[in-house]
């Protein structure tokens, strides 16, 4: 017999209404006096009433167990979670980390453990880092991070983070660090905006990073200057699901791997558009690095990218869209070559989150997203939220800075989550189309 | 009569934990309300759980809970200012021996024993807002004490810095600044105490205003349960989201704009003497104007902390639907009073930050009883409440009474526009039935345009007379006392009003007619 999907609805409401009248019946004794909520009994004025729900019940039948049965389960979670919080991490708090906290020597001051997004940039799937965070002195202390950091998929990453505050009275800092990331199964599909999906390669990449930024604040104004040290190391891609790059691009520079010496300087001008709405920032920063080759005169370019963001209130309150524009170049200094794995990409959480991580390389990228925050759970404590988001995003790698042409854009939509509270975006869940995939992400760090 | 104050055994002391309260007041009790079916079809067919520790007169009795003051009988100027209290606040003739220190949170604080050998709770007004928590916790108090419920002492006091005296057996909690263990508590110095007083008192006054709460005589055995009854009480039979004091309490409550209703902010006191609890709310410092450490916000009282139905609105309309609390603008007009608006207030929803089980049963029958003690204070009784707040600024105690006033009546004209307002039966002569039209007599109806049917029936339910009358007594026909009892339909009317009858049952005594029972149909 064939039902519409009218027909269908009509008969699944009968049903459900049906196995509920007998719950609905069974619910409350059926009187006289229950027709008016409380029963008098009149034989014996100034007697306490007897109300329905004082009477014995009988033992509840198995169909009635039956109708509550959504209820048991939906209550489910909640109970667990409840169960948990009183059995469980209370203890572990309790016994496990803060007596590990305890050990460390008294001169290290505002110490403590960090448990931190474990991703390790774009696509690297779920981790966790933990880290520890600390100062040394009193008067003028120097900060101390450490943490590590390991995925599913086998990155990791090593950190360490010295930060000496306090240069030129209040408003500069010098910032040393030591960073090691291990990344087997990165993506790479050519270079340009025509490049295909079905062209998919990994490569195996190692990295070790260190430096030195001096960064000097200046009301809103924020410049740093910098010098840093990378070795690259490049190898075969670690995944078996798509060929090497190696193989499939033997012509890219930068293949044997790299060891580039550079120096740069950061001028960024942030504003707060609403006071404790995290991510309602406004401003412009603008990066500008040379680098060159340690080993000889193979590598050498510049780097330049201009970052605008802009917050536009929408209706009333939190109620905002945000554009984001990114546009970075890298140019090669006379004859020297651009290793491939500084090429600015897009593509992946942070750029365009309809598109695999590192969809699109090439020397010149811009980047457009627009999103339209608002709150669904505005908790009324801290200007914590849970913001509901629409967004958009468009971008195109190129050759050259004149090859970019509108119907070559590669563009994604999307909707998503986004907790935050006053000092900033806790966490973020995304879920964006574009012709190519539909993506989910999850991020523990603020937005873009 | 309900007899709860039965000799047991100590009960175990109760720590509930906020988020798991949250948590479950929001999400878990929320999800079982909405798939409780019997519970939904009643609501729909208009037959809602009524409460159950009600008797014959839709009333409750004088109880461990709640005992009837104004609603019932008009205090005196002179009780409405005294409130609960029996010392008077702290004794500031002589000297403070501080037994505890606070210096975590915001506002620090400490409890002292004074001359008269009493413990007070000594907290400071927030940053910024002097006489704030201290003047809003004090009136708001006495103002639940006038209502009916149980409340500690309350009281605005001055502390004297130089006659503090620190106890050797003294303890501080402080803030660690360490995340993990945020909280430490060891023995109090002189240095702590000295710290602590310059935080609450950065300018070095001799004289320092501070909030005094006394505490209470018994064994405190933790806040009461929102949900059913506390097991190791046998005094506790009924539910207590089913009793009409806590849910006729919503209409105090949004009266107050007390929001801050978690099961924190009660307590269960243990006398060893008598051996029974004693039921009290406790912490008024955020409510009407006061966030207690700043002060209140338009949303407070428009909206839960996690308020599903505002975010499924904000949902489905992308965020273009505005709620009027988040436009209104946050403007201060007496610091000391905090932030109070009546503009956004609507009687019916008014909003806990916490769901409240007992104000989600609320019916049209608890609201009546709310609304008959709510509209029961006067003007000048409001005003007497207020003054014990202290308040330097008159024109901001003005506004604070204008507010309460305000808010009294809007209660007022909404439920009793919604309710049969007859109310307090009683027999003038053994023949003469005399009821009180609520809503006329505390001017929310003009008496000349109401007119009041009533209708005599058998207990089988034939009419022995019918009629439409101006006033407000009823002359029973000795006729009528062949019937073993009969029963009064009383309904008023009034333009654009329309109410169920309430029911009031006689029986024929040999000295005339006597009123044995009341029934609300609303």
């Amino acid at each position: 017999m064939h039902l519409s999907w009218r027909q269908k609805s009509l008969l699944l409401g009968l049903l459900l209404l049906g196995a509920f009248i007998p719950a609905v019946w069974a619910g409350y004794p059926q009187s006289e006096a229950d027709s008016v909520g409380v029963a008098i009994n009149l034989s014996e004025p100034g007697m306490i009433p007897i109300h329905p729900l004082l009477l014995p019940r009988k033992g509840r039948p198995v169909w009635e167990h039956a109708a509550r049965l959504p209820i048991t389960l939906l209550e489910l979670p909640f109970k667990t979670t409840g169960y948990l919080m009183r059995k469980g991490l209370n203890v572990i708090e309790a016994h496990h980390v803060t007596a590990r906290v305890q050990q460390i020597p008294p001169w290290l001051v505002r110490r403590h453990i960090v448990v931190e997004n474990g991703s390790q940039g774009d696509g690297s799937g779920f981790g966790v880092a933990v880290g520890l965070q600390g100062a040394v002195g009193q008067t003028r202390p120097v900060e101390i991070a450490v943490s590590s950091a390991l995925t599913l998929r086998t990155y990791q990453t090593h950190a360490l983070h010295l930060r000496f505050s306090g240069i030129a009275g209040r408003h500069g800092d010098i910032t040393g660090w030591v960073e090691y990331q291990a990344r087997p199964r990165e993506n790479f599909f050519g270079t340009g905006a025509q490049t295909l999906a079905q062209d998919h390669t990994q490569f195996q990449q190692a990295r070790l990073h260190t430096g030195l930024a001096l960064s000097y604040r200046l009301s809103r104004l924020q410049v740093s200057g910098l010098i840093d040290w990378t070795d690259f190391d490049i190898d075969a891609g670690g995944g078996q699901l798509y060929p090497s790059t190696i193989s499939r691009f033997p012509d890219l520079p930068g293949l044997s791997g790299a060891r580039l010496m550079g120096a740069g300087f950061e001028a960024a001008y942030p504003e707060r558009l609403y006071q404790g709405l995290a991510g309602s920032e406004r401003g412009i920063k603008v990066a500008v690095h040379t680098y060159w080759d340690v080993d000889g005169t193979r590598y050498g370019f510049n780097r330049y990218t201009l970052t605008l963001y802009q917050t536009v209130p929408m209706f009333w309150g939190d109620r905002i869209l945000v554009f984001r524009f990114v546009g970075s170049m890298v140019d090669p200094r006379g004859k020297r070559q651009i290793p491939f794995f500084v090429m600015p990409r897009l593509g992946g959480s942070t750029t365009l989150r309809g598109y695999a991580d590192l969809r699109f390389w090439d020397r010149n990228a811009v980047l457009l997203n627009a999103e339209y925050r608002y709150p669904l759970w505005d908790i009324g404590w801290n200007r914590t939220a849970l913001d509901v988001i629409w967004f958009v995003d468009t971008g195109m790698v190129s050759p050259t800075g004149d090859g970019f042409a509108l119907r070559a854009l590669a563009t994604d939509y999307g909707a998503g989550l986004r907790f935050r509270t006053k000092s900033g975006v806790l966490a973020r869940l995304n879920v964006a189309h574009s012709p190519e995939m539909t993506r989910f992400s999850v991020k523990l760090e603020s937005d873009f | 009569m309900e007899t709860d104050t039965q000799a047991i055994p100590l009960p175990t002391a109760r720590d509930p934990k906020l988020v798991l309260e949250i948590l479950d007041k929001s999400f878990d009790y929320q999800i079982k309300q909405a798939f409780d079916l019997p519970r939904g079809a009643r609501k729909a067919a208009g037959k809602p759980y009524e409460a159950l520790n009600v008797d014959a007169f839709g009333e409750v009795s004088n109880s461990t809970w709640f005992t009837h003051r104004n609603g019932r009988a008009p205090m005196s100027l002179d009780a409405i200012r005294r409130g609960p209290s029996r010392m008077g606040g702290p004794d500031t003739s002589g000297v403070w021996t501080v037994v505890k220190g606070k210096s975590a949170g915001v506002t620090p604080g400490f409890t002292i024993m004074d001359a008269k050998g009493q413990r007070y709770l000594i907290k400071f007004d927030p940053p910024g807002y002097p006489e704030l928590a201290s003047g809003t916790e004090a009136v708001a108090s006495r103002l639940c004490y006038a209502a009916g419920y149980h409340v500690p002492e309350y009281s605005v006091s001055y502390l004297r810095p130089d006659r503090l005296v620190l106890s050797p057996q003294a303890t501080i909690t402080m803030e660690t600044g360490d995340k993990r263990a945020p909280i430490s508590k060891r023995q109090m110095t002189e240095a702590d105490l000295a710290a602590l007083l310059k935080k609450a008192n950065p300018t070095g006054q001799p004289r320092v205003r501070v909030g005094a709460s006394r505490f209470l005589d018994g064994t405190d055995v933790g806040p009461w349960p929102y949900l059913g009854v506390r097991m190791d009480d046998a005094n506790d039979f009924y539910s207590h989201e089913h009793r009409r004091e806590l849910r006729g309490l919503y209409i105090i409550s949004s009266w107050l704009n007390h929001a801050d209703m978690k099961e924190e902010n009660t307590l269960d006191m243990y006398d060893p003497e008598k051996r029974y609890l004693t039921h009290y709310l406790i912490d008024f410092g955020a409510s009407m104007g006061s966030s207690s450490t700043t002060p209140s916000t338009p949303r407070r009282g428009q909206a839960n902390s996690f308020d599903a139905k505002h975010s499924f609105v904000r949902l489905i309309t992308l965020g273009l639907y505005v709620y009027g609390y988040e436009k209104a603008p946050l403007t201060l007009r007496y610091p000391s009073v905090g932030y109070l608006e009546n503009d956004l207030f609507k009687p019916n929803r008014w909003k806990p930050m916490y769901p409240m089980p007992a104000f989600e049963n609320l019916t049209r029958r608890d609201a009546f009883w709310g609304t008959n003690i709510v509209t029961s204070f006067t003007d000048e009784q409001i005003e007497a409440a207020v003054t014990t707040g202290a308040f330097s600024d008159p024109q901001a105690a003005a506004y604070l009474v204008k507010f309460l006033k305000e808010r009294r009546d809007r209660i007022g004209r909404y439920w009793f526009a919604r309710v049969n307002t007859l109310d307090r039966f009683e027999m003038l002569d053994g023949s003469t039935l005399r009821f009180t039209d609520l809503a006329v007599s505390r001017g929310y109806a003009d008496a000349r345009g109401t007119r009041y049917q009533v209708e005599a029936l058998t207990p089988a339910g034939a009419t022995l007379c019918k009629d439409t009358q101006d006033e407000t007594t009823v002359r029973l026909d000795p006729a009528w006392n062949t019937h073993p009892h009969v029963v009064l339909s009383l309904v008023p009317q009034r333009q654009r009003y329309k109410a169920r009858p309430v029911l009031v049952y006689l029986k024929p005594q040999p000295n005339g007619w006597r009123v044995i029972g009341v029934r609300r149909t609303d």
